[in-house]
């Protein structure tokens, strides 16, 4: 039912408990009609103080999670920039002050119910839309909510969680299975032949092989041109849009042809992108954390060469499951195991890195011999690194992931 | 509190000084000096002993930042600057000269650190100069002997990238406990 003045469902972050408290006491005296708490799936608007040290990155993290979602940031120094969904209010912020932008943010909400949706549907309307693709996981256990004060409490922890929804874009949600189950293990699996990422790879190949650009179409029109010579591809879809496309088969309503001088027009308003980058991106969101399938789990993995990390999509961990494999003799299965991150996190780099080609599977059984060695060496205890060195990666992780998530908001 | 030091070296304007003032969170010290040789084409000033960042722990340990001088007559100081240290970044112009023979030397002339610690490789300027590819860096480094390395396209200026390829050098230190 539609309300003349629905009530606004608003979360917030980046307060201390000090201020966090003060903040509370400070709804109370709000209509409450106005406004209610909710968690942050859930909002129609978030509150986020940015005068603290994670301000920038939990705005900038918040609007690439919720790119359509009106937010309230307050600050000491405005202005902020010129997003039109952001509106900033001024330190103290007084009553008067926070009433007048929660008006301005309900204006900026789409005319859609807003009381009486359910939960799950809360971004109805917004840009996220394009995602709505059933996780595997509820959205609560995937999120491992904390109680706000004690995420509060530690920044990298925060950062982390941070990292861990927008990494739900690359790596899916797929909860990790009994890997000795042949039954269960087949969630695992994917054929990257059904999906947007096939279609690619055979475009791309038959690109070379006539040496002229490919042009991938939908039944919307043209979503790609690639032309492998030059290593870039032009993009004709917005990235949701496309991450749409790529997640799902696409059970032949995709298919490619070449690209004619009648092209050239449109092309011309596109912007360029490195083909390689298409490609990572295309792979991860076909993935979702699951693996080629006919991938064993237990040949160890041969990383010939890093992904280029400063110029692809960084999924969650990446660094740490490339790092293990550039020593060489490690398989998924122990990867999991030893890095006691999710199996989500290992199959869907691996899978992106099988799509550049910069990894391979060790067949033979002396490789084999080998990393089962390896793995029972690394099993028994972590191998021989300086003592002096442990922790200290752990310790400048928030640094790390504070520049990384920052600059890639930014950009 | 724990001190730890990670080395920035390559060749004169591979980004050494600009890529660790982007990642210090201290105002850097540099000791440049007008140069007077040949480096004079390239850049108005260089380094001569060395550049100082230092990246701020939480827990009040410090990360120092060590930028070597790229000119060869100064490499007296390479041997003074890794004493004590973690990784070694290595910067390499992708836009002058012969960039693999420039990888070739810095890694042989700091393979005793190399085989010690770890290395990560950033290819600068390659909005420049595509060529040579980062495979054709990891097959230089595969026929070297140092097998899979971190190799990224850097842009010394941006911090997001430096850190990176500090975040790059440990994993490959230490994967495991870097949980």
């Amino acid at each position: 039912m539609m309300t003349a003045q629905p009530t606004l469902r608003l979360c917030h972050t980046g307060m201390d408990s000090r201020s966090l408290y003060a903040f509370e006491i400070f709804l109370s005296r709000v209509d409450s009609r106005a406004c209610q708490i909710t968690d942050e799936t859930a909002a129609d608007v978030a509150f986020i103080d940015i005068d603290n040290d994670l301000g920038r990155y939990l705005l900038e993290g918040h609007r690439l999670l919720y790119p359509g979602r009106p937010l309230i940031v307050s600050t000491q120094k405005a202005p902020l920039d010129n997003d039109p969904l952001t509106i900033p209010v001024t330190k103290p912020v007084g009553l008067a002050a926070f009433s007048a932008a929660l008006e301005q943010a309900r204006r900026l909400l789409p005319p859609a119910p807003v009381v009486e949706a359910p939960l799950a549907a809360a971004d109805t309307g917004s840009l996220e839309d394009a995602d709505s693709i059933p996780d595997e996981m509820p959205v609560e256990m995937l999120f491992n909510r904390t109680e706000p004060r004690l995420a509060n409490a530690d920044p990298v922890a925060l950062l982390r969680q941070l990292e861990e929804r927008l990494s739900t874009f690359y790596v899916g949600s797929m909860p990790d299975v009994d890997l000795d189950d042949l039954i269960a293990r087949n969630a695992i699996y994917y054929t990257p032949d059904q999906f947007l990422q096939g279609e690619i790879t055979r475009a791309v190949a038959h690109a070379r092989e006539i040496h002229r650009p490919m042009r991938i179409d939908d039944a919307s029109g043209t979503a790609l041109y690639l032309d492998p010579q030059s290593g870039k591809a032009l993009q004709a879809r917005s990235t949701n849009a496309l991450r749409a496309l790529a997640q799902l088969p696409t059970r032949g309503t995709v298919k490619m042809s070449r690209v004619e001088p009648g092209d050239a027009v449109r092309m011309d308003t596109l912007e360029s992108r490195p083909l390689e980058a298409l490609e990572w991106d295309v792979a991860l969101w076909a993935s979702r954390g699951r693996l080629p399938r006919g991938t064993s789990l237990d040949h160890p993995v041969r990383l010939h060469s890093w992904p280029n990390l400063t110029r692809l999509a960084v999924p969650p961990e990446a660094m740490r499951i490339a790092g293990l494999w550039s020593r060489g003799g490690y398989n998924l299965r122990d990867t999991v195991s030893m890095l006691g991150i999710p199996q989500r996190y290992v199959f869907a780099f691996y899978s992106a890195c099988h799509a550049l080609g910069l990894v391979e599977l060790a067949a033979n059984p002396a490789a084999l011999a080998a990393a089962r060695i390896v793995s029972r060496q690394v099993v028994a205890g972590p191998a021989e690194a300086a003592p002096p060195m442990r922790g200290l990666f752990k310790r400048i992780l928030g640094k790390l992931l504070g520049a990384r998530l920052g600059e890639a908001a930014a950009g | 509190m724990s001190h730890y030091k990670i080395i920035f070296a390559g060749p004169v304007g591979a980004g050494k000084t600009t890529a660790v003032t982007a990642a210090s969170d201290i105002p850097p010290v540099r000791t440049d000096a007008a140069a007077s040789d040949e480096v004079r084409e390239l850049k108005p000033n260089t380094t001569v002993a060395m550049d100082y960042g230092a990246m701020k722990l939480a827990d009040g340990s410090t990360i120092h930042l060590y930028g070597t001088p790229g000119q060869q007559r100064f490499d007296f100081m390479w041997e003074i600057l890794t004493e004590g240290g973690i990784a070694l970044i290595l910067l390499i112009d992708n836009s002058r000269g012969d960039p693999l023979k420039e990888l070739r030397f810095y890694l042989g002339a700091f393979s005793g650190f190399i085989r010690k610690t770890a290395v990560a490789i950033g290819v600068t300027h390659v909005d420049l100069a595509a060529a040579p590819s980062l495979s054709d860096y990891q097959q230089e480094l595969d026929r070297a002997g140092f097998g899979c390395v971190p190799v990224f396209e850097v842009d010394a200026r941006a911090r997001r990238d430096v850190c990176l390829l500090i975040e790059a050098v440990l994993s490959v230190i230490d994967p495991v406990a870097s949980a």
